[in-house]
């Protein structure tokens, strides 16, 4: 599987840069859950690329493909851009303020479906 | 409830729900055969039709599995017996009435594999009386036969029963190891739920299935602080380690799970970990063997020994127990909810959070009665055998009620999944190299052995399926499983041959009896022609209706080693070289392109093990001559005359085989053995028809050199060295064998003492083959056997020892 992550500090301090302030971050977990078969895909977080990943395929014992971290702002709506390139799949959310947000992302019926949660999907 | 001690071992909890109802009939019952002949079959029977247990839905089914029967008479000693399982059946909606005090149970069996006749089933269950075990008569009746009737006995209120083996590791080894949840405790959940305390044991016997926890478990030691996570792959390695019940046959009613920190993904809780590669896991088969729980999950972050003392705590307890009950189901080959078109079942299988992702917050907790739903409870109290027990189908396989949308084409033909319960007294055994080159012909070999060490055994040792007593499956890289079908059937008398018992310490040969079968080619084309890996087992059928699996074998064909054999694939895969392999070389016209292709390929590809095989299958047909009828003139009722069109040419046969030799000697493999003493009998035919005694008496040197190096029992050395000594000893028999046939009778030619028994077993021979040849055999010549010269001394009585 190929990994490429923007570093996080580099969103901090870009951050800092043009706001002139520091502004709370929140972590927000994004699990590729179902449908998932050795796709490529890209995560963006306000426009800006946040996670790519190739090979992504779904345990099927488990439901779940991979769960990835990124940091969000706290204080302010986040739209997130999940696409599938190969597939030609796409789809936005645009997720409200808040400390800790879990998103849940399917392939179902040739679409992209989200679950969103203020907890932690667990798997078994 | 205290939770329960976790050191040094996991103490099981018992049931804490009240005992059923004696009046019930539900559970398990079991019995043999009494008419229409006694004591060959049994039958594993479950019933389903009224409440076995408290909070144990009712099913309204029967079902049950249907067992051979292996009896061995041992002389002032009890029989020894073993049973093979044959094929499981269900019944939906039987009817049930009351008639006179008894029990009457009817409906129409549905057979889980194969084509069978319309069958009925009723079972009378006698009135209960007390102190008086209910007699439970069982009668199935097949569309145009007789009734076959089996008297049954209760053994369970339960319909399976289960040994679970839990291991624990260092760093989560606190107590609570185990779950014992008090469904009261928590403040969400359905309104009308029967108060009650659920542990494993508990949850599963509403289920129908009695668990018992091994009372020791092994402690692993993680500690290293080098040791962050948990892979599969470190997960599957542990339970081959650790788990007492791993070894011996499989599949069997054990399973076992591990108390273990955190997965390699921190999100994940619990996983079965045993099932294949395909499956994003690291099992190979047998699978569904063993299962692990991650303590350190945040799920368990609040987990206590003591009693919950909030809803958090409680929840964690909860979670605790569904972690358990959820991975414990996966091994009993239940997929998730979701993934069997049922996203929103109240059951163990499915995840919380995805029913309340449709439902609302909670609702999962709110509505779930801690059970299976009601497909689910079918598949484990009356599935097909082969796809619950752990072991047996591979896990999300199909044909049966768990299987995933598509996965029919999956199902195993009857018989494929045959195993043996108690002793058995013959082992099959399959075996071969475990790589074969791509359109290298696949050959195993085939072994009964005497298993006992007291009692000789008298076998049919016709081995090869043409026969008939062997029943091959091939499981194919894409997962089907199909049965080897010969392009021939012949009828023959059975070769019985006694199978001596040996002691631990004695020599092994005796005792058993080898055949290599080709299975690359038969009715249906190849079996083998497709890169990947393939299971192969066989079924034996012996006389006196013993039924013997043997294990399950596994081999990988590679792919392609060059662009030409690829290409070349085209034209090998055809009726004409397929036939060609089958029949062991042809001269046939109708055969002549796929022969030619063959003599292309052994040349071409002379320095490998594809190239030697092929050669062999050239050679043979010109090893002897070969007959034809003459043409036709057109003339209406013509009688056509059978000819001569092809003269033996052992010299080109010899020079065919040259380089196989080298191929074969360089090859260290114990698996090659028979195969390279095939090629040597053949050579060594050829030398002594071109009465080069000499030369065959250097190949066999040979081969007794390299079958020594290479694993060969005492047995067949010996065999070997027999053979030399008679060639060398006595002047040329002119006789011609079959490739196959050739090793045993070279086998019994070795093993006279007189020169005339020698040759009268060459002219009997000869004389058996004649009424059942193919095409290519040639009919001895008794006059020159006949007229030989006696040896200068006679073979060692020792020699005759086989």
């Amino acid at each position: 599987m190929i990994v490429t992550e923007i570093p996080i500090p580099a969103i901090r301090e870009v951050g800092l840069l043009l706001c002139g302030e520091r502004f709370e971050m929140a972590r927000l977990r994004v699990d590729f859950q179902e449908g998932f078969a050795d796709d490529e895909v890209d995560v963006r977080i306000n426009g800006r690329e946040s996670l790519h990943r190739e090979g992504v395929t779904t345990k099927r014992m488990l439901g779940l493909a991979m769960t990835s971290e990124v940091e969000v702002p706290a204080d302010q709506t986040v739209d997130v851009e999940i696409e599938l390139p190969k597939k030609h799949l796409s789809k936005t959310i645009s997720l409200p303020p808040s400390e800790s947000v879990y998103l849940g992302v399917s392939v179902s019926k040739g679409e992209l479906q989200f679950t969103v949660s203020p907890k932690a999907f667990g798997y078994a | 409830m205290p939770a329960p001690t976790a050191t040094p071992a996991v103490q099981p909890t018992g049931p804490q729900s009240p005992a059923a109802s004696s009046t019930t009939v539900s559970g398990r019952y079991e019995g043999e055969m009494s008419s229409p002949s006694s004591g060959l079959d049994f039958l594993d029977l479950r019933i389903d039709v009224d409440k076995r247990y408290a909070n144990s839905p009712v099913m309204q089914r029967v079902s049950g599995d249907f067992y051979q029967v292996n009896k061995v008479s041992v002389p002032g000693k009890p029989p020894k017996v073993s049973r093979v399982y044959r094929e499981s059946w269900i019944v939906d909606q039987p009817e049930v009435k009351s008639t006179g005090g008894d029990l009457q149970i009817t409906g129409t069996v549905k057979y889980w594999k194969g084509i069978h006749p319309p069958t009925k089933l009723t079972i009378v269950i006698g009135a209960a009386n007390p102190g008086v075990t209910p007699t439970c008569l069982v009668t199935l009746k097949r569309s145009g036969g007789q009734p076959v009737v089996y008297n049954c006995k209760k053994t369970s209120d339960a319909f399976r029963s289960l040994n679970l083996e839990i291991d624990v590791c260092k760093s989560v080894n606190t107590p609570p190891l185990l779950p014992t949840f008090n469904i009261s405790d928590h403040p969400i959940k359905p309104p009308e739920i029967p108060a009650r305390v659920l542990t494993i044991e508990e949850a599963y016997r509403e289920a129908g299935v009695k668990v018992t926890i091994r009372p020791k478990n092994s402690v692993v030691d993680d500690s290293d602080p080098e040791f962050g996570t948990w892979s599969d792959a470190e997960l599957h390695n542990i339970m081959e380690k650790y788990f007492t019940q791993i070894a011996g046959p499989w599949p069997k009613w054990e399973m076992w799970g591990v108390l273990a920190g955190t997965y390699d993904e921190p999100a994940v809780g619990g996983i079965m970990f045993d099932a294949a590669a395909a499956f994003g896991s690291a099992g190979k088969s047998p699978e569904r063997q063993g299962f692990a729980v991650f303590r350190k999950h945040e799920w368990f972050d609040k987990l206590t020994a003591n009693a919950p003392a909030s809803a958090g705590e409680a929840a964690a307890v909860r979670q605790f127990l569904y972690t358990w009950v959820h991975e414990a189901g996966h091994a009993f080959n239940f997929l998730h909810s979701w993934d069997k078109n049922r996203p929103e079942a109240l059951s163990w299988m499915n995840y919380d959070w995805r029913y309340d992702s449709v439902n609302g917050p909670d609702s999962f907790w709110s509505n779930f009665l801690f059970r299976f739903d009601d497909e689910e409870l079918i598949h484990l109290r009356h599935g097909d055998r082969s796809s619950v027990i752990m072991g047996g189908d591979p896990w999300a396989s199909g044909g049966h009620l768990e299987s995933p949308p598509g996965a029919e084409y999956l199902a195993a033909p009857p018989g494929a999944m045959s195993t043996v319960d108690g002793d058995q007294p013959v082992e099959l055994l399959i075996r071969s190299k475990e790589y074969f080159e791509f359109m290298e012909p696949v050959s195993i070999e085939l072994r009964v052995r005497n298993l006992f060490p007291d009692l000789p055994l008298t076998l049919d040792t016709r081995l090869n399926p043409e026969y008939g007593g062997v029943v091959i499956y091939i499981r194919r890289p894409d997962g089907r499983i199909v049965e080897y079908t010969p392009v021939m059937c012949k009828l023959a008398h059975p070769a019985t041959r006694q199978l001596l018992p040996i002691q631990p310490n004695e020599e092994p040969g005796p005792d058993r009896y080898s055949e290599e079968i080709s299975i690359g080619y038969g009715r249906y084309g190849f079996y083998f022609d497709e890169p990947g890996e393939y299971y192969v087992r066989a079924l034996y059928q012996g006389t006196g209706d013993l039924l013997i699996p043997s294990n399950v074998h596994r081999l990988r064909v590679g792919t392609p080693l060059t662009r030409e054999l690829d290409r070349t694939a085209q034209d090998y895969f055809s009726y004409e070289v397929g036939m060609s392999l089958c029949l062991e070389g042809s001269r046939s016209p109708f055969l002549k392109k796929g022969l030619d292709l063959l003599k292309e390929m052994s040349e071409r590809n002379k320095e490998s093990m594809l190239g030697a095989k092929l050669a062999m299958t050239v050679a043979n047909s010109f090893t002897y001559p070969f007959y034809d009828l003459e043409e036709r003139t057109g003339t209406p009722g013509e009688t056509l005359k059978l000819e001569r069109t092809h003269d033996a040419d052992p010299e080109a046969a010899l020079a065919a085989t040259k380089s196989a030799v080298g191929v074969f000697e360089k090859t260290q493999q114990k698996a090659l053995n028979l195969s390279y003493r095939q090629l040597v009998s053949q050579r060594v035919d050829c030398h002594v028809g071109m009465d080069q005694n000499e030369a065959a008496v250097k190949e066999l040197s040979q081969l007794h050199n390299h079958l020594e190096n290479n694993g060969a029992n005492a047995t067949v050395l010996q065999q070997v060295s027999n053979l030399a000594g008679t060639i060398s000893n006595a002047a040329t028999p002119m006789v011609r064998h079959r490739l196959w046939e050739r090793v045993r009778a070279h086998d019994d030619l070795a093993a006279t003492t007189t020169y005339e028994d020698f040759s009268k077993k060459v002219v009997r021979g000869q004389k058996t083959k004649s009424k059942s040849r193919k095409s290519g055999s040639v009919k001895a010549k008794a006059a020159d056997v006949k007229g030989r010269a006696k040896p200068k001394r006679k073979v060692t009585k020792s020699a005759r020892k086989k």
